[in-house]
């Protein structure tokens, strides 16, 4: 069955139909909060939060773009306003955090093929190619509704996936 | 290469950007591509760009976190119902007086109901009330009851027959009968009032 079937059957009153939206979606979005925020129990939150959202704001769904790029603007929204809520209780004066644990954002990867590392560069990111980057690997989503998400032009969402890419080379070593 | 074959060739990486990312990803139409590869070719700045926009994607792809057991996705699946199924089926917000959310309202004449309404209202005033229905019928009565001897006037209450002495102005009591205008002053006044009325 279609997303938008069952966003029909939803709206229509049959919960099931929404568990199996959920069920379909919630690899794929949960990827997309883990590559965000790095760990499995915010990406988790971020998953929940997602899909209550969803359900909540279901008759705002318009069909416009794919249910799933809907889906994953919501989460983007919600792991950002997690990150923000978690950098808020975790401040610390710079003062006192030793030097050794300060990011070195332009000092190149040692770690060349490091897959974790390569993941790591990625939240280094400058948030908008971030974005760009996850919402095309982790999501598989087209650029024109990576574009639609975003707020930005179709070719403004492939020259930042562009310069994401080239600069996560570089960080790489590879460059 | 001299200064403008340099600003040529920046500006042809710049405006390809985009490109090659639609050629990396096999999307780019085949009339587009050989003018790109072309370009690619001679150029290495864009060749390792290429190179970086075919691998690094490959890369994240596989460097995707450890599969989750099937438990795990159960759990979260039920955790989401437990909280959905606790709220209200989610339906739209609808106002009487906004037309419908999306696209042209399905019913035009809603949005005009309130227009409608209020000008069904003004002509049924017009129609009971013949003639000009903003003046009130009870004006006239309202002024009749003035007259009413019952009623004090100002003068009354200050007991004085002269409002104002200062000003040599003369209180006539209704009491009182009008004085007698003698014959020339009957004149004076019936030239005056015809000259008014012409």
């Amino acid at each position: 069955m279609e997303d938008e079937s069952l966003v029909a059957g939803t709206l229509a009153g049959r919960p099931e139909c929404f568990e199996a939206l959920v069920e379909r979606h919630q690899r794929s979005i949960h990827g997309l909060a883990h590559r965000w925020l790095g760990d499995h129990a915010a990406a988790d939150e971020v998953v929940q939060a997602t899909f209550v959202q969803a359900y909540t704001h279901l008759v705002d769904f318009r069909g416009e773009a794919s249910f799933r790029s809907w889906l994953c603007g919501i989460a983007l929204n919600q792991a950002r306003t997690l990150q923000r809520s978690r950098r808020r209780e975790r401040s610390v004066p710079l003062d006192e955090v030793p030097e050794e644990a300060l990011p070195q954002a332009d000092e190149p990867s040692a770690a060349g093929e490091n897959h974790d590392r390569l993941a790591l560069l990625v939240r280094r990111l400058p948030p908008r190619q971030r974005a760009v980057v996850n919402l095309r690997v982790a999501a598989d989503l087209p650029f024109r509704e990576i574009a639609r998400i975003e707020g930005i032009s179709e070719n403004s969402a492939k020259v930042s996936y562009h310069h994401a890419v080239t600069r996560l080379r570089q960080w790489m070593g590879r460059g | 290469m001299d200064g403008a074959g340099l600003m040529w060739r920046w500006w042809t990486c710049r405006r390809l950007r985009s490109r090659l990312v639609d050629l990396a990803s096999g999307d780019l139409p085949a009339a587009e591509r050989t003018r790109v590869e072309l370009h690619v070719a001679g150029c290495a700045a864009c060749r390792d760009a290429l190179a970086a926009l075919r691998q690094v994607p490959a890369l994240l792809e596989s460097s995707e976190s450890p599969g989750l057991g099937e438990e795990f996705w159960l759990e979260q699946r039920r955790s989401i119902m437990q909280t959905v199924r606790d709220l209200p089926t989610p339906a739209p917000v609808r106002h009487w007086w906004r037309p419908e959310p999306s696209g042209r309202p399905r019913r035009p004449w809603v949005a005009w109901a309130p227009v409608l309404a209020a000008a069904t209202a003004v002509l049924a005033v017009v129609a009971l009330h013949p003639g000009q229905p903003w003046q009130s019928s009870d004006v006239g009565t309202a002024v009749d009851h003035l007259d009413d001897p019952a009623l004090l006037s100002l003068s009354d209450l200050a007991g004085d027959d002269v409002a104002d002495p200062g000003l040599g102005v003369e209180v006539v009591s209704s009491e009182q009968p009008m004085p007698e205008l003698s014959d020339d002053e009957l004149a004076a006044l019936s030239q005056l009032v015809g000259g008014q009325g012409r």
